[in-house]
């Protein structure tokens, strides 16, 4: 095999630190349980016989929604809702990506009406690889309780297969975010004047509505540079060890600015912001961990 | 679970995926002249945020008996830890019928009667400039235009 094909697969293969894809775990399922839970717990508003729906997934689905008695719907509803939670403590968490993404998915194209199309793409792009990868649950978890409870020795390392892919995707995804904005015509108007200068109660939050340095010329200019730079930047600065800090930072900041701006779905912020976690190396991670531990 | 070879094919074949889902929302169109289906969820609708925003929007209120305004999300039992009013502007926005929705719900929770605003606005760098104001009446009978329903 060429060896530069070799370095181009080092990152799916072998080992890694098992605390990013851990921290990721919980993240991701928190996100998806603070999406969907609301969804599945007030059923009826959603899936009575009667209620307004909306289709945007698998059309046979919300065709034959009907078809489904409400006592196997409640059922399945309640095992989305254990899939979610075993994810979010480390219990299997490949059949919790099993069960949880064919129960979300079933849901969502059941009635897609509470659960905003956009935010979800992301979702069924990392359940399917965890459905195909698992793994996950070495450390922070309840399996590793267990397994340590049996006198087993801490497991630190996780196959890189699951948070490489993860990865990739996240970064795939705010890249070619970017890319759609270039080819919207992003860098030659001020589009981030038109979403900073929504009224109150429209996609902003309070604080953005009634702050008029929020809509003034210089920071809107910024806002839209910054988000083209953070979009189209830090996902090849990420996967460079020289530039990934910086990236890192940038990357998150432009996160924490959107949740803190917009009124987005806490699973968005879950996903991509904890997803560029996975960047950080081996030396990386011990490294920040070291200095966790000198604070604490 | 996968091994050597076929572990390096997975993930070339995932990456080339999630690439050619990216193009597909990107470039197809205009190359191609049309969108191809990729079968798989994630690649169906590419990769967007926030690219291109309305300049026309609608703010959505209510107000009971005594005629205060109130967020029109507070009607809605499902909640959404965070965007709220953001999911019932767009979920009017694109489903004309779940005002009435709302109405029903809100009516049969509370059995009261309500008046829902929907406010326009013309949007621009710098600044939005309420345009228009409809007022619904929500009762038993369903969401009507207030002068109608009155």
């Amino acid at each position: 095999m060429p060896p530069t094909l070799d370095r181009f697969f080092r990152a799916f293969e072998g080992t890694r630190s098992a605390y990013p894809v851990a921290i990721f775990r919980i993240a991701f399922f928190a996100g998806l349980a603070l999406h969907f839970f609301p969804s599945l717990i007030w059923f009826d508003e959603g899936y009575r016989p009667g209620a307004l729906r909306a289709e945007d997934w698998s059309e046979w689905l919300y065709e034959h929604f009907w078809r489904f008695p409400q006592r196997d719907l409640h059922v399945l509803a309640v095992l989305t809702i254990v899939a979610c939670v075993m994810g979010i403590v480390g219990a299997l968490p490949r059949v919790a990506a099993i069960v949880g993404g064919v129960g979300l998915y079933a849901f969502t194209s059941f009635n897609s009406i509470h659960l905003q199309t956009l935010a979800l793409v992301e979702a069924w792009a990392i359940l399917l690889l965890w459905m195909i990868c698992g793994g996950g649950a070495a450390t922070l978890s309840v399996e590793a309780l267990l397994r340590t409870r049996k006198g087993a020795a801490p497991e630190t390392r996780e196959p890189s297969l699951l948070p490489g892919l993860v990865l990739y995707q996240v970064l795939l995804a705010v890249f070619f975010a970017g890319v759609e904005k270039v080819l919207a015509g992003w860098p030659w108007s001020n589009e981030m004047g038109i979403v900073l200068s929504y009224p109150r109660g429209f996609l902003v939050r309070d604080w953005v509505a009634g702050s008029s340095f929020m809509h003034g010329w210089l920071m809107t200019h910024f806002a839209t540079c910054f988000t083209l730079v953070a979009e189209l930047g830090t996902p090849i600065a990420l996967l460079f060890k020289r530039t990934r800090l910086v990236a890192l930072v940038v990357y998150q900041a432009f996160f924490i600015g959107i949740i803190a701006m917009l009124e987005v779905p806490p699973l968005f912020y879950c996903t991509f912001a904890f997803g560029g976690l996975l960047a950080l190396d081996d030396e990386e991670v011990d490294r920040l961990c070291a200095r966790l531990r000198r604070r604490s | 679970m996968l091994q050597g070879r076929a572990r390096r094919v997975f993930v070339a074949v995932w990456i080339l995926l999630g690439l050619a889902g990216a193009l597909d929302h990107t470039i197809a169109e205009n190359v191609l002249g049309s969108r191809i289906d990729l079968v798989l969820p994630h690649l169906k609708y590419g990769y967007v945020m926030f690219n291109i925003n309305p300049r026309t929007v609608s703010v959505y209120e209510y107000a009971g008996a005594d005629g205060v305004r109130h967020d029109l999300a507070d009607l809605v039992a499902t909640p959404a830890p965070g965007y709220a009013r953001a999911r019932v502007a767009i979920d009017a926005g694109f489903q004309p019928a779940y005002l009435a929705e709302i109405c029903l719900r809100a009516w049969r929770a509370t059995h009261q009667e309500y008046d829902f605003y929907v406010d326009t606005y013309e949007v621009e760098p710098g600044r939005s400039t309420l345009t228009n104001t409809s007022v619904h009446h929500c009762s038993p009978r369903g969401l009507r235009d207030a002068a109608d329903a009155r």
